[in-house]
């Protein structure tokens, strides 16, 4: 077998990106009618979709008495992957990982003390899967609790970042997450200026490390960036709406 | 702007799965044309400096107004003529470089090689992200097809890109249909040949290297005179069924050193080789390819033959004249090569045999004649043979018809003259693969300051230990610039030393993952020729900062010991240090120091501490089993530097030579166990087989022939055996018999620690139970390797990314190979100056027979260290009058019988009847073979005194004994072959 | 106003209905705003998203090879539809244990692909069949408003008619090797016109919502094919049902089927 060359001497990647360049986004917020918040997120071919319901009365007794529990559950479509995976629920590793690395990074984003002895569900369904699962699951669920309405103290951001060939690369889809390069996710408040979470599952030159840290930095803000944007675009739709109503 | 690709493939499991990629088209994507300033100026716009920095900034522009686009084609068939450097302002379209790379690898890597050449003005232009030229498969459309489509579309938008700066774009393709489209689209196209006609006004040379796959050879058929036919290869698809089934079985066939006409095919699925003998059976595969063989009947198989072919003398030699002494040897599968799965051609060194007359014009049938005698001469045609007649050149086969007798390929390379020192040396260097171009400029931007040494900073000393006050010296042999190893010793009570070894602290400079680790590595070694050396490292490394010269600071790696007088080891530390030599010693300096008992200065009597300690840790060594084998070294005085060698010396070797060996000993074996303890997945160690005793069987017998006893059982009794072959009258008997013995054996060599069980790290020769290299980065890479490893166990380094078993075995292979390669390109250089010495020289000097063959002797010569081939006839397929007997090793004629050991005479001069193949000539003088023949021809009835028929008669008696006794023996193998199966 | 709803939904309604008009406007035989959209997922060999009002749906397909096994070949089916509602989609179901309503749902949807007439040769991943493609459906409810069945059978459907399989040859057992060049869809001859009515006391509503579901004390899916043949015909509910109402009801899908016609075959052309 050919050994796959992950980037091009002129610095193109297999999909034709350089290397700092995220993949295209496609965002919509409040898809969902029966959820409190919801949200549709499309990275490249990864397509999530993110609902929430909550705050809500806890249902079982492991609710707090001073602040919110964030629960999350990540499922994965049958399609979404070109292998057809048998579905066992519970024992998936990738889904407990994901699921975990979502809640750590909401209870400590939200205000979860203003709603006590009560739960926030996030559901997370992938569609489709290319690659940065992690990221844009924490993403997509960001928009979907902005749009739940639940207070929170910023934004998340999160992206994935690589080194190929020696060169640090941004937001790696599914071919490049095979390169067996390090996978380091990294996700921030990109306002306040935090470190939510840092994963790297690789051993790394700590030279190396840090310009891929560098970049995953670069990156989350971009992705900050575009989702500010288009939470701004969204209130002021909604916005707009409201008053088209009263004046109805 | 994207896009989704997808297609279908079937996975391992047999599950057919869609794959989908996302492609991002760009609208930023340069033509790489100078005048070209909108696609520069986006380029610049859309990327910062960082990143322009990664795609290396160093990317070749086109600057003429005519540019050309290559098809897939063109590039597969022409490499040799596109690494011509007359042929610039190239398009290489992305589509065309992926379809290059997954047809063949090495083409690839040389078109990548051509590209990297700022000067030759090639640009890859990623046709496949750009959203001008992207295009996607329709329904129903081939892969072929659609890429041919996608380089007619980049065509086409180059030239209305260009169309405004009054570049004309012509798209080179030999695909007709392609041709007609393209012209359909208004593109211009041409052929290749078209387009080199045009060129070759300036450059005629450019025609030579044209290669003509398609063209008609039926007009050449008749010079050669030969009616030769190959039997037709079997296609592809019928291959792969009948492989599938066991009809056929796949392997690389491996031509036979001594006869062109023999080979063997390695299977995985057969456990003996199978033999392939004469020109009709190997059916036109050349060394190195991927056959498919059919075994013949059992009845028809064969014994590989004894018998060294004079020449390859091709032409005039009777077809089939495969000289069959079955007798004797062993049979073993024999079978047909019915199909070729993978050609394995490279381009080969050589001269044109021509006789004709050289300054004629026009075209020009020749006859190449490659240098390693596994490969067939090549035809080839030439417009230009007074330029190549008498040159060293370099040809590649471009086909082999049924119907030709030899394949036809074409002028690549002019290497210079033939005999000049200069251009045999660059074909040793090419033949044996060894890189030697000049380090390049990424590479020498790794190079730290040349006064790196004189500013050492805080930073670099952190874990550091400081030993600039030790007695440290190093002993090497005269000459020697890359000192990679210096000592200390010191007396520290209690009946204890303290014995440093610093090894120059080269990973300290050439960090992993930079140019001038890349090029190390894939460099390996540096390579010893007798009048150059091949650096492993730029100059300013090996020669300066590096190495461990007297009265400078310099940076090492050290392994100190506390040693009992008894050689007992009590304690051990490896740090980084730096050190400061008090003296660089040769090892006859050194040898002068220990034994001159006057000197006692410190640096002397530290000598004869360190010589003393080395006797005993040999004698350990030594009582474990190791073994102290010999080569036939020899060293080449020259008068001034690069001069013609004047005289042979045999390289000398002093009590130091051993002292110095024992510590570097030590200090590998204490190293490897160190990184082993640490990385016991993935540690770089080094080991020497156990032989097999069937290795031995033929040499025990010669040996215990000459009345010694003589046992390889362990490695141990090996060595004692070896102690007892001691000839009273021939001191140099028991030298032979430790050469032989080596040759037994198979090298030793690098591993990952995690592809073995712990048992099978033994090193052999060196009685050791683990062992590695450590000593000399300098001039090895794995002694690199193993130094990152050691600065990570003692967290000097923080781990690397690449240590793991797969990369380290990977990485082992390598340097196996480049070892090899070194060793073989090292004798070939002895050879060639073996050559040049003997030159106009005729010398009488003694030998030994070391290995006998049915029509000739392999003798060595000690004074010169080279071995040669004495043949008992003269070349004119005499039928040689002298018995072989292949078990006991002997040739005889009733007179005289020549067995191994003799010790006989011989006369070497210089054969230089033929220009392009001069060699060294052994006659055998004493006793004198040729007076021999000349009886033995006159009374060729009179051999062992059996007449000639009754000669026939016994054969054909033990022929029969034979046949019988192997069909009982073959259907035992083909026993063996079913249950391996 | 939203407090009467709350608390006596049942009364709330009839107070609608009995005006020929529901709480959202519509008036009892209107069916929501209804879209179809094929091809959004790559990965899949066949997909659609299907909305009626609120309720949305995705589906997708994914393509496996295998060896038939001979017994019984007529009986056998090579599309598996699978149904679920998970929590995603409304805050009723949950995702430890898979809801009654998804499995039955499902069951219905499988015997309801055996009525497209797909013929055999259609799944034959070579020229002999030795092997076939199995195609398997899974629909995910994303948001659930009601009337689950009809977006699913629409989903279904289209879905199908967006499938698009490669050809490709067999070497030796078990080694398959594509040919890609000519990428061919499923040959289904017969449509699925899907509506469903939930029955609240006397009044019949067309496409009910979820709280139209919820209230209702029967429920009626019918499934014609362009043929005005019944593909499927389910009713559960506490009163049987009487003729009239059965043949209204097929007359109100006969007049929507033109529409839904053109919906999917419009979804088809992208």
């Amino acid at each position: 077998m050919s050994k796959l060359s992950y980037i091009s001497p002129d610095g193109l990647r297999v999909d034709g990106r350089r290397s700092n360049e995220i993949r295209r986004l496609n965002i919509k917020m409040g898809v969902s009618n029966r959820a409190d918040g919801s949200a549709y997120y499309e990275q490249g071919n990864t397509k999530i979709l993110v609902t929430v319901y909550g705050p809500r009365e806890s249902v079982n007794s492991k609710s707090l008495y001073d602040r919110a529990v964030v629960k999350c559950e990540f499922s994965m479509s049958s399609f979404s992957t070109t292998e057809r995976k048998q579905r066992q629920k519970g024992t998936d590793r990738q889904a407990t990982e994901i699921q975990n690395l979502i809640k750590q990074a909401f209870e400590s984003t939200v205000h979860v003390q203003l709603y006590p002895r009560s739960q926030i569900d996030i559901f997370v369904q992938v569609l489709q899967s290319d690659g940065g699962l992690k990221s844009a699951s924490i993403n997509a669920c960001t928009l979907a609790l902005i749009d739940a309405g639940i207070s929170m103290k910023d934004f998340v951001c999160a992206c994935n970042t690589s080194c190929i060939d020696g060169i640090p690369v941004l937001d790696l889809n599914n071919i490049e997450e095979r390169s067996g390069g390090p996978d380091l996710l990294l996700s921030i408040n990109p306002q306040l200026g935090g470190v939510i979470s840092l994963n790297m599952d690789s051993k790394v030159q700590q030279d190396l490390f840090e310009s891929v840290l560098d970049l995953g930095v670069k990156g989350c803000q971009k992705i900050f960036t575009i989702l500010s944007d288009q939470v701004k675009r969204y209130s002021t739709e909604l916005m707009s709406n409201q008053q088209q109503l009263q004046q109805s | 702007m994207q896009l989704n690709k997808f297609y279908y493939r079937t996975t391992k499991k047999g599950n057919v799965i869609k794959v989908v990629n996302e492609i991002y088209l760009r609208d930023d994507i340069p033509c790489g044309h100078e005048q070209c300033e909108i696609c520069l100026s986006k380029y610049k716009e859309r990327t910062n400096s960082e990143d322009r920095a990664i795609s290396s900034g160093e990317i070749s522009s086109m600057s003429a107004n005519q540019i050309y686009i290559l098809d897939t084609n063109v590039i597969l068939h022409q490499i040799d003529l596109l690494e011509d450097p007359s042929l610039k302002n190239i398009v290489i379209l992305s589509t065309v470089l992926n379809e290059v790379k997954s047809q063949n690898r090495s083409i690839y890597n040389r078109i990548k090689e051509v590209i990297k050449d700022i000067s030759r003005q090639f640009y890859v232009y990623a046709n496949e992200y750009s959203q001008y030229t992207s295009i996607t498969r329709e329904n129903g459309e081939s892969p072929n097809d659609r890429n041919d489509r996608a380089i007619r579309i980049a065509t086409d938008w180059y030239r209305s890109h260009l169309h405004k700066y009054q570049v004309k774009v012509f798209l080179i393709t030999n695909d007709k249909d392609n041709l007609l489209k393209s012209k359909s689209l208004g593109i211009d196209g041409k052929t290749i040949q078209e387009l080199v006609f045009e060129l070759s006004s300036e450059n005629p040379s450019l025609v030579d290297k044209l290669s003509d796959p398609n063209e008609d050879h039926s007009g050449e058929l008749e010079d050669s005179k030969s009616k030769i036919q190959y039997a037709e290869h079997r296609p592809m698809n019928i291959l792969t069924e009948d492989i599938k089934n066991g009809k056929v079985y796949q392997g690389i066939i491996r031509i036979n050193m001594n006869n062109y006409k023999e080979g063997n095919v390695q299977c995985h699925s057969i456990e003996k080789d199978i033999l392939v003998q004469g020109l009709e059976n190997l059916n036109r595969s050349v060394d190195g390819d991927v056959v498919a063989v059919e075994l013949l009947p059992e009845i028809e198989w064969q014994a590989p033959s004894t018998v060294i072919l004079l020449e390859n003398d091709g032409v005039e030699e009777d077809d089939d004249a495969v000289v069959k002494d079955s007798l004797v040897s062993k049979k073993q599968p024999t079978g047909k090569i019915v199909g070729i799965v993978k050609r394995n051609w490279k381009p080969y060194c050589g001269a044109v045999d021509f006789r004709g007359d050289a300054t004629s014009q026009g075209l020009h049938f020749l006859t190449f004649v490659p240098i390693d005698k596994r490969i067939p001469r090549i035809r080839i045609k030439s417009r230009q043979v007074s330029n190549i007649v008498g040159k060293r050149i370099v040809v590649a086969i471009d086909q082999w018809d049924r119907n030709s007798k030899f394949p036809t390929g074409h002028f690549v390379k002019d290497l210079g003259p033939l005999g000049d020192k200069e251009t045999e040396s660059k074909v040793l260097l090419l033949q044996f693969d060894i890189p030697h171009h000049p380090f390049g400029a990424s590479v020498m931007k790794c190079l730290p300051k040349p006064d790196i040494m004189d500013r050492v900073t805080p930073s670099d000393m952190v874990g550091r230990k400081d030993l600039r006050k030790e007695c440290v010296f190093s002993v090497d042999p005269p000459g020697c610039t890359d000192i990679d190893d210096a000592l200390h010793i010191k007396q520290i009570g209690n009946g204890l030393f303290e014995v440093g070894v610093h090894i120059a602290d080269v990973s300290h400079f050439v960090l992993e993952g930079t140019a001038i680790d890349d090029e190390a590595k894939s460099r390996s070694t540096s390579v010893y020729l007798v009048d150059r050396r091949i650096d492993m490292l730029p100059g300013e490394l090996s020669g300066n900062l590096c190495s461990l010269m007297s009265n400078v600071d310099r940076f090492s790696f050290s392994c100190i010991w506390k040693i009992t007088d008894q050689g007992e080891v009590v304690d051990v530390e490896y740090t980084k240090s730096i050190i400061r030599s008090v003296a660089s010693l040769t090892y006859e300096q050194a040898q002068i120091r220990i034994d001159d008992k006057t000197q006692n200065d410190q640096v002397s009597t530290n000598l004869r501490h360190l010589n003393r300690l080395a006797k005993v840790l040999r004698k350990q060594r030594m009582d474990r089993g190791a073994l102290s084998l010999a080569s036939p070294q020899v060293k080449f005085k020259t008068e001034e530097h690069g001069g013609d060698p004047s005289d042979v010396e045999i390289y000398q070797l002093r009590e130091t030579n051993a002292m110095i060996e024992e510590f570097m000993l030590l200090a590998n074996i204490w190293v490897a166990k160190k990184i082993h303890k640490h990385f016991p997945g993935c540690a770089l160690l080094r080991r020497h087989p156990t032989p097999k005793k069937s290795g031995f069987d033929l040499l025990t017998q010669l040996i215990e022939n000459k009345g010694f006893k003589f046992s390889t059982a362990s490695s141990k009794e090996l060595a004692e055996s070896l102690d007892g072959c001691v000839l009273e009258n021939d001191s140099y008997f028991n030298t032979l018999c430790r050469i032989m013995t080596t040759r037994c054996m198979s090298p030793a060599v690098y591993f990952s620690s995690g592809s073995l069980p712990y048992e099978d790290f033994r090193h052999y020769g060196l009685a050791t139970d683990i062992y590695t290299h450590f000593t000399s980065p300098i001039r090895r890479y794995p002694d690199i390797i193993v130094h990152r490893l050691l600065a990570n166990a003692i967290g000097m380094q923080s781990v690397s990314l690449n240590l793991e078993n797969k990369t380290i075995t990977l990485m082992s292979e390598n340097m196996n190979f480049r070892h090899k390669m070194a060793q073989y390109a090292g004798r070939g250089s002895t050879q060639l100056h073996t050559l040049i010495f003997f030159k106009g020289k005729k010398c009488l000097e003694d030998a030994y027979i070391i290995r006998v063959k049915a029509n000739a002797f392999v003798v060595l010569v000690p004074r010169y260290g080279f071995e040669g081939t004495v043949y008992l006839s003269d070349g004119h397929n005499q039928v040689s009058s002298f018995n072989y007997n292949h078990d006991n090793q002997t040739l005889s004629n009733g007179s005289h019988t020549f067995s191994v050991f003799d010790k006989i005479k011989v006369e070497i001069y210089v054969d230089d009847s033929i220009a392009h193949d001069q060699k060294l000539k052994i006659n055998c003088i004493e006793p004198n073979i040729k007076d021999m023949l000349l009886i033995s021809n006159t009374t060729p009835s009179q051999v062992d005194g059996i007449t000639p028929t009754q000669n026939i008669q016994k054969l054909i008696k033990s022929k029969q004994e034979k046949v019988r006794k192997l069909t009982d023996h073959t259907e035992q193998t083909k026993k063996k072959i079913k249950t391996t199966k | 106003m939203e407090a009467f709803q709350k608390i006596h939904p049942l009364e709330f309604y009839r107070k609608f209905l009995q005006r020929s008009v529901r709480p959202d406007g519509r008036s009892l035989n209107d069916i929501r705003k209804t879209s179809i959209s094929t091809g959004a997922i790559t990965t899949a060999c066949g997909s659609s998203f299907v909305k009626i009002g609120n309720t949305s749906v995705i589906c997708g397909i994914r393509s496996e090879v295998g060896i038939p096994s001979f017994e019984n070949t007529d009986q056998q089916t090579n599309i598996f539809v699978n149904l679920e509602l998970g929590p995603i989609c409304s805050n009723i179901y949950s995702s430890t244990k898979p809801s009654e309503q998804a499995m039955s749902l499902s069951s219905k949807l499988n015997s309801l692909v055996k009525r497209l007439d797909i013929p055999k040769e259609d799944f034959y991943f070579d020229q002999e069949g030795k092997v076939l493609w199995y195609l398997y459906v899974d629909i995910y409810c994303l948001d659930y408003d009601g009337n689950i069945m009809d977006a699913s059978i629409l989903a279904l459907i289209s879905s199908l008619k967006n499938v698009k399989l490669p050809r490709g040859i067999i070497e030796n057992t078990n080694e398959y090797y594509k040919d890609t060049e000519q990428l061919r869809s499923l040959q289904i001859n017969h449509y699925l016109f899907p509506l469903s009515f939930s029955i609240i006391e006397d009044f019949i509503l067309s496409d009910p919502s979820n709280q139209e579901e919820q209230l209702s004390t029967s429920n009626l899916t019918i499934t014609l094919n362009e043929n005005f043949e019944i593909c499927l015909l389910s009713y559960s509910g506490i009163k049987p049902i009487s003729e009239t109402i059965l043949q209204e009801s097929f007359e109100k899908l006969k007049n929507r089927i033109e529409y839904l016609k053109s919906l999917i075959d419009s979804a088809q052309e992208h």
